[in-house]
């Protein structure tokens, strides 16, 4: 007995997964980089200046700007950067495939347009949020311990040691499926767009727009509710 | 495989950045204490009835370094203890695992405290070193941990014994307030007095007693001194004979040296 189909349908298309991944994750790096190590920075400034305000005292900086980053900012920040960077160029890809008639001329072919386009995307986006939080969460912890050495007198080890008091490896694996999740969300929603896109360069260029603004809000949304789920219930 | 020497370049840098990550995780996990396969660590259980707080990963320290973690809690209300009161059920079972470089340090007869750190209070298992003459604890071993205070109970109790204090205030108020405004009276007065004409007088009267005392004092000292001790047994010698002579014979004294006079 065969299944065509459902063998055409998750077939692994090993170079344009690659690819994929490559583009939106490797390239990503550099602004990943330079943003997270920024907001790092800027975490430990402004935490040591409202735990001094409040508690007159600032030897928990580091736990609170790690657990931060870890819970909450190092996904959300790293994968809001990326829609901004992958999601509108998805949606403007696959949308001006569709204003073209490259996608008829894929279905003319039997080739399912979501199994040649949007799966590799998908599995690119996925791999790039997930490698992309984790080392953003590095960078962050670093500019965090070298900002914190500098400028409230900790000492390296006494800052990795705050940390990692505070932040557990559950945290870590929680934020690697908010990685996941936000990941899967980006491409899914680009597609969309992309796919139901109107005729025109304006509507490719509405469709890429759209696609950015419906991920983050997406991205948003999804990590209240994955907070809620593993840190309220 | 890539058909060509780019989509190849690009499987290198989607491979090394994967590889990056894994390294990270594996560090994280490493410093975060999830996953140590070069440490070895030994295993107790300790038994408690109140653990503090006491969380899965909290701290373990011997001597204030920290060697280890708590890495399971049970409720196990019919655990016996193994400690010095076998009879004693504990509620609580607690496995640490503790770094082997720090078991000889953990003895029969360490204790197991639940302490508080930092400025919010996170909670660990100090182990306190054993004398040296007691045995190390070996793997696997169950020890009766030292119960932390409960700061709840204490204060329940000190609600209680001010519930107490209330009761008794209500019950006694007439008396205190008569105890309480004889107080106030007696202080009002002894203010006046020695705000008043009187506080001359008194101050006058201390400046007497310091000098009376102060006087007795040099007389004490000089009495001490050798010489006036002589003179004193002399003096004391003096009156002894004097007291032996009495009227009779003072008369008589008199009489024959012709002198008269009116002594007696």
């Amino acid at each position: 007995m065969k299944f065509p189909k459902f063998q055409n349908r998750w077939r692994f298309r090993r170079e344009e997964t690659f690819n994929q991944m490559y583009l939106l994750g490797v390239q990503s790096v550099p602004i990943i980089v330079v943003s997270l190590g920024f907001v790092g920075l800027m975490m430990i400034l402004e935490l040591a200046f409202h735990m001094r305000l409040v508690l007159k005292h600032d030897a928990l900086v580091p736990a609170f700007s790690a657990v931060l980053m870890v819970r909450e900012l190092g996904p959300v920040i790293t994968c809001l950067l990326l829609t901004s960077r992958i999601g509108a160029g998805i949606a403007a890809e696959i949308g001006s495939m569709k204003v073209t008639e490259q996608i008829d001329a894929l279905k003319l072919l039997s080739i399912d347009p979501v199994d040649y386009l949007v799966i590799p995307r998908w599995l690119g986006s996925v791999f790039s949020a997930c490698t992309l939080t984790v080392i953003s969460i590095a960078v962050a912890l670093w500019g965090g311990a070298f900002l914190a050495t500098q400028k409230l007198g900790t000492s390296p080890g006494e800052y990795f040691n705050t940390v990692f008091f505070f932040v557990k490896f559950p945290d870590v694996l929680r934020c690697l499926i908010k990685a996941f999740v936000f990941g899967t969300l980006i491409p899914l929603i680009a597609a969309y767009h992309g796919f139901k896109c109107d005729l025109g360069s304006a509507a490719v260029g509405e469709a890429a727009t759209q696609a950015v603004v419906r991920s983050s809000l997406a991205i948003i949304i999804a990590d209240f509710l994955l907070t809620y789920l593993f840190y309220a219930v | 495989m890539p058909t060509n020497a780019k989509g190849l370049h690009r499987e290198l840098w989607v491979g090394a950045l994967f590889l990056t990550v894994v390294v990270l995780l594996i560090v994280f996990g490493w410093l975060m204490g999830a996953i140590g396969p070069l440490q070895s660590h030994s295993r107790f259980y300790i038994l408690y009835n109140f653990a503090g707080g006491i969380e899965v990963g909290s701290p373990v320290r011997v001597a204030g370094v920290k060697v280890g973690k708590v890495s399971k809690i049970e409720f196990m209300p019919e655990v016996a203890s193994q400690g010095d009161n076998p009879q004693e059920r504990t509620s609580l079972k607690l496995t640490i695992d503790v770094s082997t470089k720090a078991v000889p340090s953990v003895r029969k007869d360490s204790r197991f405290y639940v302490n508080m750190a930092g400025i919010i209070g996170e909670k660990y298992i100090e182990i306190s070193p054993g004398s040296s003459t007691a045995p190390i604890l070996t793997h696997g071993e169950t020890i009766r941990g030292v119960d932390p205070p409960r700061i709840d109970q204490l204060l329940s109790q000190g609600y209680g014994v001010f519930g107490r204090i209330m009761d008794f205030m209500d019950a006694n108020e007439k008396t205190l307030t008569e105890f309480l405004q004889g107080m106030q009276e007696l202080i009002a007065d002894a203010n006046t007095l020695l705000k008043g004409r009187e506080r001359q007088k008194l101050l006058h009267l201390i400046d007497n007693l310091n000098s009376v005392t102060s006087d007795i004092h040099e007389f004490s000292v000089r009495m001490k001194n050798p010489e006036t001790r002589r003179f004193y047994d002399q003096v004391f010698d003096l009156v002894d004979r004097a007291h032996s002579i009495d009227k009779p014979v003072i008369k008589q004294f008199l009489q024959e040296e012709g002198i008269r006079a009116r002594i007696f």
